[in-house]
């Protein structure tokens, strides 16, 4: 292997993109009529309960199947009113979910009760982060209990509170809302995966937040300042700028456990209180909306009834675009009921960009010069175009991590991320 | 009991460099800008100096200018017609903007001798926007340099007419005692040393800014270096092909100097550097996005063999410029270029990528070994 740093570039479009849902102060919406919990988060998920049973929050609803196998509660107390293809889900389609009808009670789960942490072996831990169904909540959902089970040695522990993606300012919120619970977090996540420290990557920008943080600091975490660009946030780009290390396909390989702020203070709240995840802070922003604001929803809620109560949208806005997570890698639905599962960490509405039709491809070769993963976008597109699926595994598609750079950079506005998400489908389909 | 809204649909990501900077129309424009200077210093080397030293008319003064924008507008001409009969275009106008009809013909112009006749440039545009770029399918299919396939078709076929109708000097340089380019002295009179070579055109500093005879607008070593610049802050061009090429010319030429007793005298490469459409071509031409290549890795390798076989053409063959016949060369390679870097760049495994490297170190020193060989030292 070759080490080589991955590229990045700061994103100086939309002035102002973070700022926007800063002006409001996060509010909450606890008290949804309906939620439902979608039956499908990366694998299919089984329900376990039936129509017409009485729930409780946080009361395990459904069950994820497979290696990666967790339960998903219910984050309301109510009756189950029907299971079925009702609302969108952020994939863009329509899947099963639990329709739980609140009875505005929030009878809590008898399961719910402080442990004595102090007790609690690193695999008891593990096991309650499992039942607690902590997923990452940065967006990839990937269960956080595998990344502690891992057979490899780790060293290294890596706060992930970057938030790269334009827009988005839920963890840098809930950080600065609860810096006590996240470094609380870390020490449990160091206990549980035996690493000796831990680096707090944020934004240098941040000042207010690293300064916050820097009051909290406990021994063997440190603040690790990154710049201020994209894709500052992947998983990859953290490892290679903290241990000057990378890896084939898990962090784990070169001893580093990679966990998202927002994950681990979920997980704090898990290790001390058995508090499964049920509530997240999810950002609610664009020129689309009257109010952008971040806002603590119950999981499962309806992203127009919480627009809704925050104001709904803005006047003069007509064609914007509606989108699910953030403006580099999220997907626009053609209707806003989409249900906020538990990896969903914003919802923009921004007005659409000019619409102008893409030119022809001139072979100024930005889109491989901006490639993180160093991939060549514009010959996968042409392989794409051509069918020629040798070309696509020739010139590894498969790796593509769907950052949308190559589409950013075009000046020729061509789609090169469709077609990369085309190619990677059809090479990972072999 | 719960309404929805509806909105369209769009593609992630929904920030686009193209809508608010480096769009394709911004890139071109800059492109012209870069190359309005040159098409100045054109006018007052061939135009307004000897308009004003008393050896032209007015319409000798103008001359220089027509030139350049019939070669322009020919190649918009012929692009436009081409849309209109065959496409059945409709809004003309606007494809031809998007396809940067003027291009190839306002470049042909440019690095054309100066009394190359009207019609044969306007015959040269013909043949550079047909074949150099629509046969292919237009803008961005192009396997060759448009502008480039119509200076060679006339220089094959036409250069008897453009010599007998006065070749290169302009009006005022005519009292020059060598009466040919710098570089035709240089390779026609093999036995002179390099003081007699540079004599006749005053001093070094004279081919760095370009008063001494040429093609129409290529003369201006620093003005094309700072047009370089110019698009590498506008992020137009990328610097790998300009930069690794002139910089592999001067090292292999000051190789060259070297073994022929020019070791402390940087003035060999200098002259190599500064003489004939090198610094032009390789700031213009070679960095042409469409027909050079898109990976990072292509770009150096693209310049490197360019640079050998600019050298090698220039000391070996009979056409004393290199340069545009050794890019149109490797505008064919290129496909195989990207590919074959492409996947160089994405592997990890060191042995391929070693293989790969040491395949094109061996060409690069065939190339400059059998140079070496020709010229005898």
């Amino acid at each position: 292997m070759i080490f080589r740093k991955s590229t990045s570039i700061h994103i100086s479009e939309h002035p102002g993109h973070k700022q926007l849902s800063l002006f409001t102060p996060p509010s909450e919406y606890k008290k949804p009529e309906m939620v439902y919990i979608p039956l499908v988060e990366g694998d299919p998920c089984e329900a376990v309960v039936a129509v017409g049973d009485h729930v409780l929050v946080g009361q395990v609803v459904a069950q994820r199947k497979g290696r990666f196998g967790l339960p998903l509660h219910a984050s309301v107390s109510g009756e189950v009113t029907s299971i079925s293809k009702k609302m969108w889900h952020a994939s863009g389609m329509m899947v099963n979910m639990i329709e739980i009808k609140n009875d505005f009670k929030e009878t809590l789960d008898p399961s719910i009760k402080p442990n004595d942490v102090a007790k609690l072996t690193p695999s008891q831990m593990i096991e309650i982060v499992k039942n607690c169904g902590i997923v990452g909540l940065g967006g990839s959902g990937f269960p956080t209990f595998v990344k502690y089970s891992s057979k490899c040695e780790i060293h290294t522990l890596i706060v992930n509170a970057v938030e790269c993606e334009p827009y988005l300012t839920a963890d840098y919120v809930l950080l600065k809302q609860k810096t006590d619970e996240l470094i609380r977090g870390i020490q449990y996540a160091m206990k549980m995966s035996g690493a000796s420290h831990a680096y707090i990557c944020i934004k240098q920008d941040k000042v207010q937040a690293i300064a916050l943080l820097e009051d909290h600091l406990q021994d063997h975490i440190s603040i690790f300042p990154v710049k201020d660009v994209y894709p500052a946030g992947w998983e990859k780009y953290l490892v290679q700028r903290v241990t000057n290390q990378t890896y084939k396909m898990l962090p784990s390989e070169v001893g580093v456990v990679v966990n998202n702020a927002a994950t681990l203070i979920a997980m704090c709240a898990a290790i001390e209180e058995n508090q499964p995840l049920v509530e997240k802070m999810v950002t609610f922003t664009g020129q689309g909306l009257a109010h952008p604001q971040n806002v603590l929803v119950k999981i499962g809620t309806l992203a127009n009834e919480v627009i809704r109560a925050i104001g709904s949208y803005a006047d003069g806005v007509t064609d914007a675009n509606f989108i699910v997570g953030g403006p580099m890698t999220g997907r626009t639905l053609l209707f806003d009921s989409v249900v906020i599962h538990r990896s969903l960490g914003g919802i923009v509405v921004m007005p659409k960009e000019s619409s102008a039709p893409a030119l022809p491809c001139m072979g100024c070769g930005k889109c491989v010069e901006i490639c993180p993963v160093f991939l060549s976008p514009v010959l996968i597109k042409n392989a794409v175009d051509k069918k020629d699926k040798d070309l696509m595994i020739a010139l590894k598609a498969d790796k593509c991590m769907m950052c949308g750079l190559c589409s950013y950079i075009c000046p020729s506005r061509i789609e090169l991320t469709d077609a990369m998400s085309k190619a990677r489908a059809t090479v990972l389909k072999r | 009991m719960n309404e929805q809204r509806k909105f369209p649909l769009g593609k992630a990501p929904f920030i686009r460099k193209a809508d608010s900077s480096v769009s394709t129309s911004r890139m071109m424009r800059d492109l012209l800008i870069a190359l309005l200077p040159l098409v100045i210093f054109a006018w007052v080397k061939n135009g307004l100096l000897p308009f004003l030293h008393g050896d032209v008319g007015v319409l000798g003064m103008l001359y220089p200018l027509l030139f350049i924008a019939a070669g322009a507008l020919s190649s918009m001409l012929i692009e436009g017609l081409y849309f209109m009969i065959f496409m059945k275009e409709t809004h003309v106008a606007k494809r031809l903007q998007e396809s940067f009809a003027l291009i190839p013909g306002l470049l042909l112009a440019m690095i054309l001798p100066l009394h190359t006749p009207i019609w044969v440039l306007i015959l040269g545009a013909t043949f550079a926007t047909l074949v150099g770029k629509l046969i292919f399918g237009g803008f961005g299919y192009n396997l060759f340099n448009p502008a480039l396939v119509g200076y060679l078709f006339i220089m094959t076929a036409y250069y008897g007419v453009i010599v007998g109708n006065g070749g290169y000097l302009n009006a005022s340089e005519m009292t020059i005692e060598a009466g040919v380019t710098p570089l035709t002295h240089f390779f026609g009179n093999p036995n002179l040393d390099l003081n007699a070579i540079i004599a006749p055109y005053g001093n070094i500093g004279n081919f760095l800014f370009g008063l001494h005879p040429g093609a129409m607008a290529e003369t201006s070593a620093i003005l094309s270096m700072i047009a370089c610049v110019y698009l590498i802050a506008r992020k137009v061009i990328n610097w790998r092909v300009p930069v690794i090429y002139l910089s592999g010319v001067f090292v292999l030429t000051y190789i060259i100097g070297a073994f022929q007793g020019y070791a402390l005298d940087l003035r060999f490469p200098l002259f190599q550097l500064f003489n004939g459409g090198l610094v032009f071509g390789a700031v213009f031409m070679a960095t042409e996005p469409v027909t050079t290549p898109r990976t990072p890795n292509g770009k150096v390798v693209f310049a490197l063999l360019l640079a050998s076989l600019t050298v090698m053409l220039r000391f070996t063959s009979d056409m004393s410029e290199g340069v545009a016949t050794s890019i149109l060369f490797l505008n064919m390679l290129v496909p195989l270029i990207d590919r074959s870097m492409a996947k160089v760049r994405v592997e990890g495994t060191s042995r391929h990528v070693i293989i790969t490297y040491c395949i094109i170190g061996v060409v690069l020193l065939a190339i400059f070994g059998f140079t070496m060989m020709q010229i005898g030292v």
